[in-house]
C-alpha cells in the first residue's frame, strides 16, 4: 500500500515535469512575446524598454537555463511574478481567487449530487418509467448543451427577460444561483448515468434476490443492501469531478464575472501573461493528479475487493 | 484446404457485420432523423455560398443591430451583416472541425494502438507514459496552451485537437486488440499456423471496428464543441470568417438589447451537437444488437 502511493506521487512528479516542459516550450514557441500586447492599440512601447523589461524577467536568458531556474523555483512553490500585474507573485494572486472557485465547486457537487444521484436512483428503481425517461431526457440535454449557451440563455431568461437574478457576480446568494446551474451540466450527466447503472446492477444481483427471499424488510433491503452496495463505486466518478471543480471553469467563472480562478486564466490568456498561465497550468496538473490518487485510495479502502498488489 | 473454401464460402454468403449494422440503424427511428438532419446539414456547410441571402463578411452599415426581418430573417450584428448567412457559413467550420479532426485521430490513433497491443513489451510501455502525461491536463486546456503557440485558423485547431485527440482512439484500439489477442478464436487461428498479418487484417481489424466507429461519431461533436469554445475565446476561428461560437462570443455584447446574436448560433450549435450524439448512440445499439 504504502509502496504504491510512493509509486503513483512519484509518478505524478514525473507528469508534472513534462507538463511544465510541454507549457515551457510552447509559450516560448509564441510568436509575440508578453510586453507587445501591453499598449496595443494605444502607444507602443520603445523597443529599448521592452529589452529592459525582457531582462528584468530573465526572458533574454537561453531557454534552456530559465526552464532550469523555473523548475527549481517551483519547487519551492515560487512561480515568478506575474507580468500584468507587476511585482504580485503569481501563487499570491492564484491563492486570493480560489476560494472563490472552491465555493463555487462544493455548490456546484452537492447541487449535482442531488439533482444527478436524485435522478440516477429514481430511474433504476422505476426502469421504465415516465421518471426514467425524464432522466434520460435530462441527460441528453446536460450532453448537448454547452455550459457556455446554457450561462447565456439563462442571462437572457432571468436576467434580461424577467429581471429576478443579477447577470454576475458573487456576492449573495442571488448571484450564485445561474453559475451553479451552468456549472453543474457535465456533473449532472456523469452522475445521472453512472448511479443509474450502478443501481441496476445491484437490483439485478444474487444478493438482493436472496434478502428479499429471505423475507427482510424492503426499507433493510434499499438501504442496507442496495443503496450502500450501488454507491461505493460512484465514489470513482466523484474524484476526477471533484478535480474538474477546483480547477473551475473557464467559460462559466468568465461569463458570470466570477471572480474564481477560471476567470483568471481567462484574464491571464488574454494578457499573454506567460508566468501567470504556467503557474495555474502546473497548479491544475497537481490538482488533477492528487484527486484522482485520493479517488482511488478511497476506493480501495470502501470496497475490499480492491487490492493494489499486483497479481502473480 | 477444404476448410478454407469452406468458411470461405460460408463468410461471403453471409452478409457482413456492417452492413447489417448499417440496415439495423436505417429501421432505428432515431438513427434515421439524425442521419438525414446531418447530411442536411453537410449540404448546407457545402451549399454556403448559394443559399447565403447575403454576404457573411461584408455588412450593411444602414443597418446595423437590426431585428429579425423579412429582409434579415435572422436579424444583423453589429456590423450589419446578416446573421443568417453567417450561421449557413458558420457550418462550414463546424462540420469541417468536427470530420478533419476525427478522420486524423483515426489515422494516427488506430496504428499507435495496435501496434502497443501487439507487440506489447516496452513499446506500450512509452505509449502509455505518454498517455499518462498528456491526459494529465483536461483537454480543453491543452486545447488553449496549444492554440496560443500555433496562433488561430482553421487548419491550427484540427493541428491542435489531432495532437491531443489520437489518446483515446489508441487507447481503446489497445485494449481491444489485448482482448481479441486472447480470445479462444484467435488463439485457433495461430494454433491452425495463421500469420500475424493474417490475424491482424480478419480478425484484430474486423472485430475492433465496431467502438472505434462509435467513438468517432461521439467525436464529432466533442470537437464541435471545443472549436466553439476556442472561438468563443477568441482563439479559434479568426474574424471576420464566421463560426458559432465566435459569434456567439460576439453577440454576448449585444444580448440586453439584441438577444437574437446569441440565440440563433446557440440553436444551430447546439441542434448540430444533438444529431451527432443520438446518431453516435443509435449506431452503438445498431453494431452491438445485444446490448450491453
Amino acid at each position: 500500500m504504502g509502496r504504491y502511493i510512493l509509486g503513483r506521487l512519484l509518478g505524478l512528479v514525473g507528469v508534472l515535469l513534462a507538463v511544465s516542459l510541454i507549457t515551457f516550450v510552447l509559450m516560448h514557441a509564441v510568436p509575440a512575446g508578453p510586453f507587445d500586447m501591453i499598449g496595443m492599440g494605444e502607444k507602443i512601447m520603445p523597443q529599448e524598454l521592452k529589452d529592459q523589461l525582457n531582462h528584468l524577467y530573465g526572458l533574454d536568458r537561453p531557454v534552456v537555463e530559465q526552464y532550469v531556474l523555473y523548475v527549481r523555483n517551483a519547487i519551492r512553490l515560487d512561480f515568478g511574478n506575474s507580468f500584468s500585474q507587476p511585482g504580485k507573485p503569481v501563487v499570491k494572486i492564484i491563492a486570493g481567487q480560489w476560494p472563490v472557485t472552491i465555493h463555487l465547486g462544493i455548490l456546484t457537487l452537492i447541487f449535482s449530487l442531488i439533482v444527478g444521484g436524485g435522478l440516477g436512483v429514481a430511474a433504476a428503481m422505476n426502469e421504465g418509467s415516465w421518471i426514467d425517461k425524464f432522466g434520460t431526457a435530462v441527460t441528453i440535454f446536460c450532453f448537448i448543451m454547452p455550459n457556455f449557451v446554457l450561462a447565456y440563455l439563462l442571462i437572457i431568461l432571468f436576467s434580461v427577460t424577467l429581471q429576478w437574478l443579477p447577470t454576475g457576480g458573487w456576492i449573495s446568494p442571488k448571484n450564485w444561483i445561474m453559475p451553479v446551474l451552468a456549472n453543474s451540466l457535465g456533473p449532472i450527466l456523469i452522475l445521472q448515468r453512472y448511479v443509474r447503472s450502478s443501481m441496476l446492477d445491484v437490483l439485478r444481483s444474487n444478493y438482493v434476490r436472496t434478502a428479499r427471499a429471505k423475507g427482510l424488510s424492503e426499507r433493510r433491503v434499499v438501504w442496507i443492501h442496495i443503496f450502500k452496495n450501488a454507491l461505493i463505486p460512484v465514489i470513482t466518478v466523484v474524484g476526477p469531478m471533484v478535480a474538474g471543480l477546483v480547477v473551475g471553469s473557464i467559460f462559466v467563472e468568465s461569463i458570470f464575472r466570477v471572480p474564481g480562478i477560471g476567470a483568471l486564466f481567462v484574464a491571464a490568456l488574454t494578457m499573454r501573461d506567460y508566468t501567470m498561465i504556467m503557474g495555474m497550468t502546473l497548479l491544475f496538473t497537481v490538482l488533477i493528479g492528487v484527486s484522482y490518487l485520493v479517488s482511488d485510495l478511497l476506493y480501495a479502502a470502501v470496497d475490499p475487493r480492491v487490492t493494489f498488489v499486483k497479481e502473480k | 484446404m477444404a476448410v478454407t473454401t469452406l468458411s470461405g464460402n460460408l463468410l461471403s454468403r453471409r452478409p457482413s457485420l456492417l452492413l447489417k449494422a448499417w440496415r439495423r440503424l436505417l429501421r432505428d427511428r432515431a438513427g434515421i432523423i439524425s442521419l438525414v438532419m446531418i447530411l442536411l446539414t453537410l449540404l448546407i456547410a457545402l451549399l454556403a455560398p448559394l443559399l447565403a441571402p447575403h454576404d457573411p463578411l461584408v455588412g450593411d452599415f444602414a443597418s446595423v443591430l437590426q431585428m429579425p426581418s423579412s429582409k434579415y430573417w435572422f436579424g444583423t450584428d453589429e456590423l450589419g451583416r446578416d446573421v443568417l448567412s453567417r450561421i449557413l457559413y458558420g457550418a462550414r467550420v463546424s462540420m469541417a472541425v468536427g470530420l478533419l479532426s476525427q478522420i486524423a485521430v483515426v489515422i494516427v490513433g488506430i496504428p499507435i494502438g495496435a501496434v502497443a497491443g501487439l507487440r506489447g513489451g516496452w513499446v506500450d510501455y512509452m505509449l502509455m507514459r505518454i498517455i499518462d502525461v498528456m491526459s494529465a491536463l483536461p483537454s480543453l486546456l491543452f486545447y488553449i496552451l496549444l492554440m496560443i503557440a500555433l496562433g488561430r485558423g482553421l487548419f491550427n485547431i484540427v493541428l491542435a485537437m489531432s495532437i491531443t485527440g489520437w489518446i483515446g482512439i489508441a487507447r481503446l484500439v489497445r485494449g481491444q486488440v489485448l482482448s481479441l489477442k486472447a480470445t479462444d478464436y484467435v488463439r485457433a487461428a495461430t494454433a491452425m499456423g495463421a500469420g500475424s498479418g493474417w490475424i491482424i487484417a480478419k480478425h484484430l481489424i474486423r472485430n475492433s471496428l465496431s467502438p472505434v466507429f462509435v467513438s468517432v461519431t461521439l467525436g464529432v461533436p466533442g470537437a464541435i464543441f471545443a472549436e466553439a469554445g476556442l472561438s468563443l475565446l477568441g482563439l479559434g476561428i479568426p474574424p471576420p470568417n464566421p463560426s458559432w461560437g465566435q459569434m456567439i462570443g460576439e453577440g454576448s455584447r449585444y444580448f440586453r438589447t439584441h438577444p437574437h446574436l446569441i440565440l440563433y448560433p446557440s440553436i444551430a450549435l447546439t441542434f448540430t451537437i444533438l444529431f451527432w450524439m443520438l446518431l453516435g448512440e443509435a449506431l452503438q445499439k445498431a453494431l452491438d444488437p445485444t446490448g450491453s
